[in-house]
């Protein structure tokens, strides 16, 4: 989608709900459907729209965790933190992850490949530690483990978007069980 | 009242029971607010009486019999047999678990903490004995407190009470604070940790004022004073007209704090940015600590007060023994308190025998006095913050308030709040324009039109208050009849403003219980003053909206004590008796005083005074406060007439622009160093109490005056101000009975005649339409129109808000203000400097600033600046001019 096709929608999302009272999370859900997170400028005119000055909209979009302000990278790498990760070592994990990386959870890889996360429970226990790449889920992990999947998820990507164009590629991809 | 049933129907009063008293209390109150009445101490942290109940600190927190756990005491209503227990064993325990949490993360800098010996947390955590807490202490580092000028925001400091975030938007319908973050990691900060200054901060303070702790101060106080070094007394604030109480700190000779008492005052513990941070120029280098005379080399050079006041009582005996006492003029600054102001317009009349005595404000005062007789004065005399507090309705006309009045302007932003119709007419959208529910963005200087269509309106829609018209108004048949071939249409149409939105205007304003009008000075100049103020009180009366509560026409005055001076007869044309066309008037000031006044040559006023000087009939000038250079039109031409003068004396704290060209000037203490009176825009007298010695060998106002009267002959002895207040108690009507130890504690409203049977109105209905008559014309040589008023940040023509550092640094020099459109039209950039020229070819060089408020076609100048003085791109009496810009 273009800039101008992301303001055109955005500013029919704004008129939707400008005046209406309570309309301030509806807004930013919808910003961040748009643009995928939440940048300044949006954030000041969703603002404006809900009739709530900018400091109150920050408020909630850093409140509930469904909301993002930076972009995210193309991937997004989740570190389970719940009791039963929590208490097999996620901590370990994490920071492995992290130091691999050099950057902290939260942030993004400075290629924007890998965002990085720390998540309340996936839904997995009986396979903690947990790491979730994108939608596919590592068990059992251990530090090295863990970085290993790392290393391995995106060298399977890259050789997939390098030849992001090429039938081939894809071919070559699928055959090897990737979806 | 016996009748049980009623009784309970309506109940005047509950019965509780408090720690085993037995307390009465008013339906509604909270068991805080009740608590607090009967001096027992609930601690708060979150709580403050000027925001709604929040109940986030839970330090609040008491039994309540029968109740399901401990209750918020600042949130729970009390209800009648309610058993409340404030310190039992359990809520001593709770609170401490409170303070405990709190504590874990608190930095314990308290030595070096601004607020230290003013914080709640410091205060609770020794009455409660948490010395230790339970989890392990792990205090966040102390950062920065950014550099803003007055505000210092240390966020490691936060306990997350929240009241910064709501009182900016509660109470300043601003929003520069909020929470950023959940749970432990939650903070308050800016939006994006932005400086203050760019999310919309208008550096009030309120949340320095408001902050329990340390997190939101001032900047490191002057001297490092401690709050428990320095002296307090309670003052007025000596800029706008709205007379806010203040709470004056002092530390060796020097004002090193303002505050204010929350529940005190007309403000009740608010200030604006001048209030609060801009007493700086008490200690301003460049105060005048010495008389100077002018040398015969033309320079002025330090003298004693005896070589100045003998050299100036021979000059003025010499002047005036050949050209009468007629040849003199005073003319006072509008910041001069009651008591100095009384003494100069007795000095002219009872010593010199002059009648030429006025201040800088005169014009503004022109429609009130000429429409007084009609029953303006009736109508507004007696309107008081609490009408505006509570009229159902608001129409603001040419009243840019969040910057004239920024403290009465937090009653329009209530009324905003609580959904009351505000209804504003200005060519500016102003912030409360922006905010309110219906602007008429009246072309410049029309804004008689739209009131004129509002009044047809309201008659031709059936909206009129046709009870209160035959009760109250004189002929109201002869009044409508003069307004029956007004034209709706055609009025909205001059006005330039749409017909449906005038309409809305007019109803809105009809309907409402009780509605009220707020005239600003920017109104009331030239020839239309008149118009704009007699069609506010013709739709007041069609309405029925006078001589009640919450109705009537508010006047805003532009300075600290303009009613007052008027009071006190510095004007030509009055007496502190009254108006001189009243012969009891005469007969008792010439009682009063022992002087005879009957034979005084008729004085002239403010617009006279350079047209005399001019005609020479003028020769001698005595300025006391005041800087007519800036603050009178056609700077050149005043700059002119001055130097003409045989004798120009200046009375004042600092060299101002008049001072430099005077020949004796009288060095004087300024508001924090004085003792007297102001009397506010709506008439309350309130003390002013010197908080520190004036400089040098500057003196007070009332007791330079004295010295010169005696020189001159007189036999005064007031010793003291309270001695003048006195007198003026005796002589002037409306301020019989006042004494200090009346205003000891607060203020005393003048008496105002509200009421009676008898008619008491005059509607003018139908005027001639003035219009925009004296407003300059522009064309396409000089197609801009500029206009000047109030800058928030400034007051006046700025000889005290340029030197305080607190407000210099914030705003150092006007910009011109340019809308988009216009700047773009003419090539401009936020920056860019042009040289602005009027018609007659004056000019001045200034940056430019993009503005959303001003419509196309009008640029804005403050008007607070010697550097950029817009008094020389102006001339007449309408503060605006036709320019035009070239980029520089």
């Amino acid at each position: 989608m273009d800039e101008h096709e992301l303001e055109e929608r955005f500013q029919e999302l704004l008129d939707k709900y400008k005046g209406e009272p309570g309309a301030l999370i509806p807004l930013l859900q919808g910003a961040q459907a748009i643009f995928g997170y939440l940048p300044q400028e949006v954030m000041a005119r969703v603002a404006e729209a809900a009739g709530e000055p900018l400091s109150q909209a920050l408020g909630v979009a850093t409140f509930y965790s469904q909301f993002r302000l930076k972009p995210h990278a193309r991937h997004t790498i989740r570190c389970c933190h719940g009791t039963a990760c929590h208490v097999s070592g996620a901590t370990l994990i994490s920071q492995e992850i992290e130091k691999h990386l050099g950057i902290k959870a939260g942030e993004n890889t400075p290629d924007m490949f890998f965002t990085v996360e720390e998540v309340h429970c996936v839904g997995a226990c009986g396979m903690a530690p947990v790491v979730m790449i994108d939608d596919r889920a590592y068990g059992k992990l251990t530090p090295d483990k863990a970085v290993a999947a790392v290393k391995a998820f995106r060298e399977q990507k890259e050789v997939q978007e390098a030849g992001g164009n090429s039938g081939a590629a894809l071919v070559a991809a699928s055959e090897r069980g990737d979806r | 009242m016996s009748a049980a049933g009623e009784a309970a129907a309506t109940p005047q009063s509950v019965t509780l029971t408090l720690n085993g008293m037995e307390v009465k209390a008013k339906p509604g109150q909270t068991i805080l607010e009740v608590a607090r009445s009967v001096g027992v101490d609930i601690p708060t942290l979150c709580h403050d009486p000027r925001l709604e109940p929040y109940g986030a600190c839970r330090m609040c927190l008491v039994e309540v019999e029968g109740a399901r756990g401990p209750m918020a005491a600042c949130g729970t209503q009390v209800r009648e047999g309610m058993v409340v227990h404030t310190h039992t064993e359990k809520i001593v325990k709770l609170r401490r678990f409170v303070l405990e949490l709190l504590l874990t993360n608190h930095p314990l800098d308290c030595p070096v903490c601004e607020a230290a010996g003013d914080c709640r947390l410091q205060d609770y955590a020794y009455e409660y004995l948490v010395d230790m807490v339970p989890w392990g202490w792990r205090p966040p580092v102390v950062g920065e407190p950014g550099d803003h000028p007055n505000i210092a925001h240390y966020g490691a400091r936060c306990i997350l009470c929240g009241r910064c975030v709501r009182i900016c938007r509660e109470v300043m319908s601003i929003g520069c604070w909020g929470y950023l973050n959940r749970g432990y990691e939650s903070e308050v900060d800016t939006p994006y940790r932005l400086p203050l200054t760019e999310v919309g901060c208008v550096s009030c303070g309120q949340c320095v004022s408001t902050c329990p702790v340390g997190a939101i101060t001032t900047q490191r106080s002057l001297l490092g004073a401690r709050a428990w070094q320095t002296s307090k007394v309670v003052s007025t604030c000596g800029y706008c007209a709205d007379g806010c109480r203040l709470v004056l700190h002092s530390y060796r000779d020097k004002v090193v704090k303002v505050s204010a008492d929350v529940e005190k005052g007309l403000n009740e513990g608010n200030l604006c940015v001048k209030g609060r941070f801009g007493l700086g120029y008490v200690h301003a280098e460049d105060r005048l600590t010495r008389p100077l005379l002018r040398n015969s080399q033309g320079e002025l050079v330090p003298t004693t007060w005896e070589d100045a006041l003998t050299t100036l009582g021979e000059r003025v005996k010499t002047l005036t023994s050949t050209a009468g006492g007629s040849a003199v003029a005073a003319l006072c600054g509008t910041h001069v308190t009651n008591e100095a102001g009384y003494l100069v317009q007795k000095l002219l009349r009872t010593v010199l025998g002059s009648s030429n005595v006025t201040a800088e404000d005169e014009g503004e005062w022109s429609a009130y006095e000429a429409l007084w007789a009609h029953g303006l004065g009736v109508v507004s005399d007696g309107v008081r913050r609490g009408d505006v507090r509570t009229a159902q309705a608001l129409l603001l006309v040419g009243a840019d308030i969040t910057e004239s009045d920024p403290v009465l302007a937090l009653e329009v932003i209530r009324a905003i709040r609580t959904g009351r119709p505000v209804i504003v007419i200005d060519p500016m959208k102003t912030t409360v324009a922006s905010k309110a529910p219906l602007h008429l963005a009246v072309r410049a200087g029309q804004e008689a039109a739209a009131l004129r269509a509002m009044l047809r309106h309201v008659v031709e829609a059936g909206l009129k208050d046709e009870g209160f018209l035959a009760a109250e108004t004189a002929d109201p048949e002869a009044f409508l009849a003069s307004l029956a071939d007004l034209d709706v249409a055609g009025e909205a149409a001059q006005a330039g403003v749409d017909l449906e939105a005038v309409k809305r205007a007019a109803t809105m304003f009809a309907q409402a219980a009780s509605a009220l009008v707020i005239l600003g000075p920017g109104v009331l100049q030239g020839s239309r003053a008149k118009e704009v103020a007699g069609a506010a009180l013709d739709l007041a009366l069609v309405t029925g909206n006078a001589g009640r509560p919450g109705t009537g026409v508010y006047f805003l005055r532009s300075g600290a004590n303009s009613r007052g001076l008027f009071d006190m007869g510095v004007r030509p044309g009055r007496l502190p008796q009254g108006s001189l066309k009243d012969e009891g008037v005469l007969e008792a000031a010439e009682t009063g005083w022992g002087a005879c006044l009957r034979d005084l040559p008729e004085g002239f006023g403010l617009a006279d005074l350079i047209p005399a000087i001019e005609r020479g009939t003028l020769k001698a000038l005595y300025v006391v406060g005041a800087d007519p250079v800036l603050a009178m039109p056609d700077y050149e031409r005043t700059l002119a007439a001055l130097k003409r003068l045989e004798l120009l004396v200046v009375q004042d704290a600092f060299l101002t622009d008049t001072a430099e060209l005077a020949h004796v000037v009288l060095p004087a203490a300024v508001t924090a160093e004085d003792e007297g009176t102001f009397t506010n825009a709506e008439g309350l007298v309130q003390r002013l109490r010197a908080a520190v010695p004036a400089p040098g060998e500057a003196k007070q106002d009332w007791a330079i005056v004295c010295r010169l009267a005696q020189v001159l002959g007189a036999d005064w002895v007031y010793s003291q101000p309270e001695d003048v207040l006195r007198e003026i108690s005796e002589v002037a009507p409306a301020y019989r009975g006042l004494s200090y130890r009346e205003l000891e504690t607060e203020g005393q409203e003048v008496a105002a005649e509200r009421s009676g049977s008898k008619l008491r109105f005059f509607p003018l209905g139908r005027m001639s339409a003035a219009g925009a008559a004296d407003f300059p014309e522009t064309d396409d040589d000089h197609p801009l129109l500029l206009v000047t008023g109030p800058v928030f940040i400034h007051h006046g023509t700025g000889e005290r808000s340029r030197r305080a550092p607190g407000l210099s640094k914030l705003l150092a020099e006007p910009s011109l203000e340019i809308n988009r459109a216009d700047a773009s039209a003419w090539g401009l950039v936020q920056g860019d400097r042009v040289r602005v020229t009027a018609r007659d070819g004056a000019a001045l060089e200034v940056a430019v600033t993009l503005s959303g408020r001003l419509p196309a076609g009008m640029v804005f100048l403050g008007r607070f600046s010697s550097q950029v003085p817009v008094a020389r791109l102006l001339k007449g009496d309408v503060a605006a001019a036709a320019v035009r810009l070239e980029k520089v």
